[in-house]
């Protein structure tokens, strides 16, 4: 039973021919497009459940692809990149990409993060009135969390970021996007203010705090909750 | 190791060479009162405290006590100068250049030097010591300071040859007065303290009165006074940068070829001290020609003014009240100062107004000050002198030729015509010479042509009597038209003359501006320039350019082959030292037969004009003033220049670094997607296939060769991109830990991650860093730590708080290196004799970069009996700065 339909954008045949190997052995159909035209069109005939978009294309920058795509669709969209294009990437991130993946890749790093983001896809907002994951538990109605049975005592913005990054587990979120979503500000100036407040709620919801396993920190880009299987 | 930056060496280098030498004056009423006695003790003093103390010159007029103080001290030796017949002892600026001490001491400014010597005056040596920054300690009594000259000949009685200009005081860091008692003076000279005996008695007689004393003190005391208040007011404002002069007030005065002029300049200086004020001496130029004395005067009077500070203003004009408003308004001017002169008692007799009142009543907002002038000894040159210059002479005779003729042609005519019609023709003479000859030739010939008229055709003739009244009566009305149409027709042509003169100006300047437009090049531009010079001076002219780090430029001359010898040369450079005019008409070297001007832009000599005069005569007013703009216009020429180099180069960097940028995006994307590619085969082909043992085992190794080959490409990149200016570090809060397990995961690959163990202090540690440049630099640190440290030895990963820095120390238990290679492990490709494994010996080197990048230090060493250890001191963020963002 495959998973669903995803489509890969890129110019390199042998990437392509990589990226079909992975997703085909991880339960997914394949589908490929060579340049952005393509890749908008094999969009709209062939409804992908996911996009791999590679960031540079001859005909167009993924970026450009990306803001084509949101037009029409809310699709999932997963960039593939190279390292050192920080700014780009968190740029994609916010105009409505759900991940990115930094080449080299790993198989392994691919497939979860693909399963992560058509989660959350296929399942918006939280349906489940508790969270548990590996210890850590949270109850949406009383507020009550709790690390290995014991309860933790957490601050309206802890709170406020801890749900923020369970909604969006498994997925990468930008500093300005946990902005947005528990300050409700787009002030950058105000980014550091999220850096401290991560640390204080590692500290909490951590079992080793200078090993952190759960929330983990994306070079220049922001965070991300892992779910620990 | 990092070779320090060329530019900040430089710029260093320059502010060194721009510091200006520190000036303290000595400041006294008189001599005897101690002056040269302070300035060595405190000399002592300066030299006890370390300063390296030279004696430029110091005379001790053979006083005992500050005799005793030169011992200890050393002293430059002076220069010998023999001048017709007798030898003279002068300073020796260019030894204590030479010398360059810290702190020279130069006895009596206002010391006159030697003919032949580089500057006229000892101050202008000072002036130049001060300007290679050596610090200069010297003396100076009142009388001798320009501005009080005058005051000082009221009071004493005493002509004072010797001046300094008043801005020397300005230059002056600080101003010590020496101050003693009128009584202990008188006491000290009878005790034979101040001059030797024999000269005791009659100098105190005549110039050592009491009350002479007590006037000289008062004037140095409010001199002294006013420099506090004035250093006060510049220190309080020194932040602002408002420009020199703190009040708003302008001041400005006429001033005309009298010797008056002189106290006027003089005594608005004065003024404008007080008032902080800037001031401008305008000379009007009018349509009369002036007599060669007046010009010399006047460009004494203009020179003096520019000595004193002034700023020059000249216009042409005949309506002085007019000129001066015009020049008022334009140049905001709050107050004119006027000088006192009595009003012709015809003048007042008619009801015209004199230029006072003109002015008062044209000034509005201006206040017009009206300031008397004391008729001194000096007596303006009268005109009847005027009457006999050659030029009038000549006037003089043309007119009386025409009268001649007149009378001739009359005399033919007499028969013809009516007497009365000849009268019409003596007046068209009178008009003619009026607008060619000059009001007073035509004057003259008015007054002839009636005596003439009279005598020679009204009847009777041949003699004065007249019969008819009417005839009486045409008579005095053709006296009365002739005066008149003769002052008008000469003031149309004064008129004219002052406009063709104007118009003689602009076309000048504006032929300039017009060939400097449409010159394509500089060189171009500065031999048009060049040429309009030659023309307007009667000369050769070159221009030297100047490079940034000071150097004339010998061989590239622009305009006119001046041969020039070896000591010119080194003027030239003098010139761009200095800032300053050198050669002909000015104060350095004025016997040299060039001028040597510099053209300044912001401050610096950009080129220096030279100037051959073909004939030696003085510049007159008109040359000088548009001598003036053309140099203003050339600098305009190399400033544009200059500017446009800067922009050309700054857009060729800016287009290197974007194609450099677009090369290394290149590069990256055709290097690692084949090693993507590669590593992702791998990977599939383990992961979705079964393999025997040992085929699985060659796989992995492939995947981390291929991981360590991007690796490397990552590092070679990185450094490109520092290289080349293309990697802009973008500093964020960031938690030390989260770098540091980015790092670990990075520099670890496989099984390698247990062999690390971090110890880090509880809780989030925060420093302001580039991410990217800070986690790349651990990485390669603790790399460097796995690769040489024993195969299974552990590498401790220690977070500290010391000093207000945050420690990260990074050690494995390997054996070290060598300790005389210590300190070349950063640098670029250095790897170690005994270096196990492969590797480009960059990563150390991108490390030590990195951190310095983000304001932090890296330190290497051997720990004993086993073990290396590399420590990396980074600023923490303080935890007040972290909370006010939260």
């Amino acid at each position: 039973m495959s998973k669903g339909l995803v489509l890969v954008i890129d110019d390199e045949p042998q990437i392509q021919k990589l990226l079909g190997v992975i997703l085909r052995h991880g339960g997914y159909e394949v589908a490929l497009a060579s340049t952005g035209q393509q890749g908008l069109s094999e969009l709209v005939y062939k409804k992908p459940q996911a996009v791999l978009l590679d960031m540079g294309l001859p005909d167009m920058e993924g970026f450009d692809v990306l803001l084509r795509i949101r037009e029409f669709s809310d699709v999932a969209v997963i960039m593939v990149s190279v390292r050192g294009q920080e700014e780009v990437k968190v740029k994609c991130l916010e105009s409505g990409a759900d991940d990115y993946v930094t080449k080299p890749f790993s198989a392994v790093e691919l497939t979860a993060r693909l399963a992560a983001v058509l989660r959350r896809k296929t399942t918006p907002g939280i349906v489940d009135e508790v969270f548990d994951n590996a210890g850590l538990r949270l109850e949406f109605n009383t507020r009550l969390v709790t690390l290995q049975g014991q309860a933790i005592k957490l601050t309206a913005i802890e709170y406020g970021l801890l749900i923020a990054l369970i909604k969006s587990a498994g997925r990468v979120l930008t500093v300005r996007q946990i902005l947005r979503d528990v300050w409700g500000t787009d002030n950058e100036e105000k980014s550091n203010s999220v850096r401290v407040y991560m640390n204080h709620l590692r500290q909490k919801i951590e079992e080793d705090p200078t090993h952190p396993k759960r929330i983990t920190n994306e070079p220049g880009i922001g965070y991300r909750f892992n779910l620990i299987s | 190791m990092e070779r320090p930056d060329p530019d900040a060496v430089l710029a260093r280098v320059k502010a060194d060479d721009n510091r200006r030498g520190r000036l303290k004056i000595f400041f006294g009423m008189c001599p005897g009162v101690g002056k040269t006695y302070a300035m060595l003790q405190e000399a002592r003093q300066r030299q006890s405290e370390g300063f390296r103390v030279w004696i430029g010159v110091v005379c001790t007029h053979g006083r005992l006590e500050t005799e005793a103080l030169l011992k200890g001290l050393e002293i430059i030796p002076p220069r010998i100068v023999e001048y017709r017949g007798t030898v003279l002892q002068e300073m020796d600026i260019d030894a204590i250049l030479q010398i360059r001490p810290q702190l020279v001491l130069v006895d009596e400014l206002a010391h006159t030097n030697a003919a032949g010597s580089r500057h006229p005056k000892r101050y202008q040596d000072v002036l130049e010591l001060l300007s290679a920054g050596i610090d200069v300690y010297t003396t100076l009594n009142v009388q001798h300071i320009e501005s009080h000259r005058e005051d000082i000949l009221a009071v004493t009685r005493v002509a004072v040859a010797e001046t300094v200009p008043d801005t020397i005081l300005d230059e002056a860091t600080e101003i010590t007065l020496v101050d003693l008692s009128p009584q202990a003076l008188r006491a000290r000279l009878a005790e034979g303290k101040v001059y030797v005996p024999s000269q005791a008695k009659a100098a105190a007689d005549n110039f050592f009165k009491t009350e002479n004393l007590t006037a000289l003190r008062e004037m140095s005391l409010r001199l002294t006074a006013a420099h506090v208040n004035r250093n006060l007011r510049s220190l309080m404002s020194a932040k602002g940068m408002e420009g020199p002069f703190k009040s708003s007030e302008r001041i400005l005065v006429a001033v005309g070829a009298t010797p008056f002029s002189e106290s006027l300049i003089r005594m608005t200086r004065r003024w404008a001290g007080m008032l902080d004020a800037s001031w401008i001496v305008l000379h009007v130029e009018g349509s009369t020609p002036l007599l060669e004395i007046h010009k010399e005067s006047i460009l004494k009077n203009l020179a003096l003014a520019r000595q004193l500070g002034a700023e020059i203003v000249h216009q042409v004009g005949d309506d002085l009240a007019d000129v001066i408003m015009e020049i008022a308004n334009k140049e905001h001017v709050t107050q004119i100062i006027l000088g006192k002169s009595p009003q012709k008692p015809w003048q007042r007799w008619l009801g015209i107004p004199s230029l006072a009142d003109k002015l008062v009543g044209l000034s509005g907002q201006i206040d017009v000050h009206m300031v008397r002038i004391s008729t001194g000894e000096k007596s303006f040159p009268k005109k009847s002198k005027q009457l006999f210059s050659q030029y009038r002479f000549r006037q003089y005779l043309l007119s009386l030729g025409m009268f001649a003729i007149a009378t001739l042609i009359s005399l033919l005519l007499q028969n013809f015509t009516g007497y009365q019609t000849l009268g019409v023709l003596y007046l068209l003479t009178v008009v003619l010479s009026g607008a060619f000859l000059g009001r007073t030739a035509a004057f003259m010939l008015a007054t002839l042509s009636a005596l003439a008229w009279d005598f020679l055709f009204i009847p009777p003739k041949y003699t004065f009597t007249i019969l008819h009244s009417n005839d009486i009566a045409l008579l005095v009305m053709f006296f009365v038209s002739a005066l008149m149409m003769g002052h008008i027709t000469s003031k149309l042509r004064r008129q004219k003359e002052l406009e063709h003169k104007q118009r003689l100006r602009s076309e000048a300047l504006y032929e300039l501006t017009r060939s400097l437009a449409v010159s394509t090049d500089l060189s171009q531009a500065m031999r048009v320039a060049t040429l309009q010079i030659n023309l307007l001076c009667h000369s050769l002219s070159a221009v030297i350019l100047v490079d940034e780090m000071g150097q004339p430029d010998l061989k590239q001359r622009m305009g006119d082959p001046i041969e020039l010898t070896d000591n010119q040369e080194g003027l030239i450079q003098w010139v761009v030292n200095n800032k300053k005019a050198a050669g002909r008409f000015s104060d350095t070297l004025p016997q040299q037969p060039l001028m040597y001007l510099p053209l300044m832009t912001s401050g610096q000599v950009r080129a220096v004009l030279l100037i051959k005069l073909l004939k030696d005569r003085p510049l007159d007013l008109a040359q000088r003033t548009l001598l003036e703009s053309f140099t203003a216009l050339m600098t305009v020429m190399l400033e544009k220049d200059a500017l446009l180099k800067i922009s050309r180069e700054a857009k060729m960097k800016e287009d290197t670094q974007n194609l450099q940028s677009a090369l290394l995006d290149n590069l990256s994307h055709e290097l690692k997607t084949p090693l993507t590619i590669i590593a992702g085969y791998l990977d599939a082909l383990v992961l979705y296939h079964e393999w025997p043992r040992e085929a699985l085992d060659l796989l992995s190794e492939s995947r981390l060769a291929c991981l360590r080959l991007t690796s490397c490409v990552d590092a070679v990149l990185d450094l490109t991109k520092l290289d080349t200016g293309n990697l802009k570090a973008n500093y964020s809060l960031c938690e030390v830990k989260d770098i540091l397990h980015e790092a670990i995961k990075q520099a670890a690959i496989g099984t390698d991650k247990q062999r690390v163990r971090m110890d880090s202090l509880q809780g989030p540690l925060y420093v302001k860093a580039d991410f990217y440049m800070l986690t790349q630099a651990l990485k390669n640190i603790i790399h460097n730590s796995l690769v040489h440290g024993p195969e299974e030895g552990i590498v401790n990963v220690q977070v500290r708080l010391m000093d207000e820095r945050m420690m990260i120390k990074v050690s494995d238990e390997g054996e070290g290196i060598p300790q005389e290679t210590l300190d070349k492990i950063f640098d670029k490709f250095y790897r170690g004799a005994k270096t196990k494994r492969g590797g480009l010996g960059l990563g150390l080197s991108i490390a030590k970069r990195f951190i310095e990048l983000n304001e932090g230090s890296i330190e290497a060493q051997n720990l004993s009996p086993q073990g290396f250890m590399m420590s990396v001191s980074l600023p923490i963020t303080e935890k007040e700065a972290i909370e006010e963002h939260v």
